[in-house]
């Protein structure tokens, strides 16, 4: 293909270019996209021989105008998707599955359970976030609070064998303590 | 030409639809895929509409996107549906038959009205 022809595709990439709305990545593919399409209609039209600009002119009178990139009115709201599968799920899932975490960490490591029991709360929180997480994991809102339950879930579980190693053996300093203060009653 | 224009905007307004759905079982790259539309869904749709579409799709994340060598010059990008893809395609195809549905029961409805006068 001739530096010409290259050159008259580029200036025509440049029109549209100049017209596009949207993201760079976006404009990339649009453009990457005509391109393609364009060096695809060239070689529809002359694959035996090199193209010439006449090809070329005929090609791109078959293409939507460079102005019409500019115009385009079919856009989608894809942060509107987002939202309306946020409405769908409803906002209550992800309080469950805060709440849920929350929860956990506070009755495992507050010592308002005992220890034993806050094995079994952790447990059942991890679950209840797991569920909460997953009904809501199709948002970016959703994956965000899930991970942080998730973390705290976790961090809170892996305290929870000092505190039952504690509540059953509470060691010589606890002995102590509590000696020192029987006098005291 | 009213009827026309009507018909045109109702195919154009299920343009993502369908382009979704052309990928949902094979890759295929951006002149195809207007080439099908047109083809395949008799849509209307014009490169300066279906290639931003195309692009904002691949841009959030519902599309994959790979290279392959062509004959006829640079590179062909080709697209196919990713996981996320799939998951909004099951939404709009819920959409869609919630709406057929609708019409549907509508278009009975006075179909047997018409039948009882």
């Amino acid at each position: 293909m001739n530096r010409k022809i290259e050159r008259m595709i580029a200036g025509w990439l440049r029109e549209v270019g100049r017209r596009l709305d949207g993201s760079r990545a976006e404009k990339r593919i649009v453009l990457e996209s005509l391109r393609e399409q364009v060096y695809d209609r060239l070689h529809e039209r002359s694959a035996d021989a090199p193209p010439t600009v006449e090809d070329l002119e005929s090609v791109l009178q078959e293409i939507d105008p460079p102005e019409s990139f500019g115009d385009v009115d079919l856009e989608i709201d894809l942060d509107l998707v987002e939202k309306s599968r946020l409405a769908r799920i409803g906002g209550w899932t992800l309080v469950g599955t805060a709440a849920a975490a929350a929860g956990t960490v506070l009755l495992s490591l507050t010592g308002l359970v005992d220890a034993q029991l806050a094995v079994l709360v952790t447990i059942a929180g991890a679950v209840a976030a797991a569920a909460f997480g997953f009904l809501s994991w199709r948002t970016s809102l959703g994956r965000a609070v899930g991970i942080v339950s998730v973390v705290l879930i976790l961090g809170a579980t892996a305290l929870i064998p000092a505190r039952v190693e504690r509540s059953v053996d509470p060691g010589p300093e606890q002995s102590q303590t509590q000696a020192h203060e029987q006098p005291a009653d | 030409m009213v009827m026309e224009k009507w018909i045109s905007q109702m195919r154009k307004g299920t343009l993502e639809l369908c382009l979704l759905l052309l990928l949902e079982d094979e890759e295929s790259y951006g002149y195809e895929i207007v080439r099908k539309l047109a083809d395949q869904a008799n849509v209307d749709a014009g490169e300066s509409t279906v290639y931003p579409i195309l692009a904002r799709l691949k841009v959030a994340g519902y599309l994959h996107q790979r290279k392959r060598p062509s004959q006829a010059g640079p590179p062909r990008n080709y697209y196919s549906l990713a996981e996320r893809g799939r998951s909004y395609l099951s939404e709009l195809l819920d959409a869609w038959d919630e709406l057929e549905r609708g019409v549907n029961a509508i278009r009975a409805g006075r179909s047997a009205g018409g039948r009882t006068v």
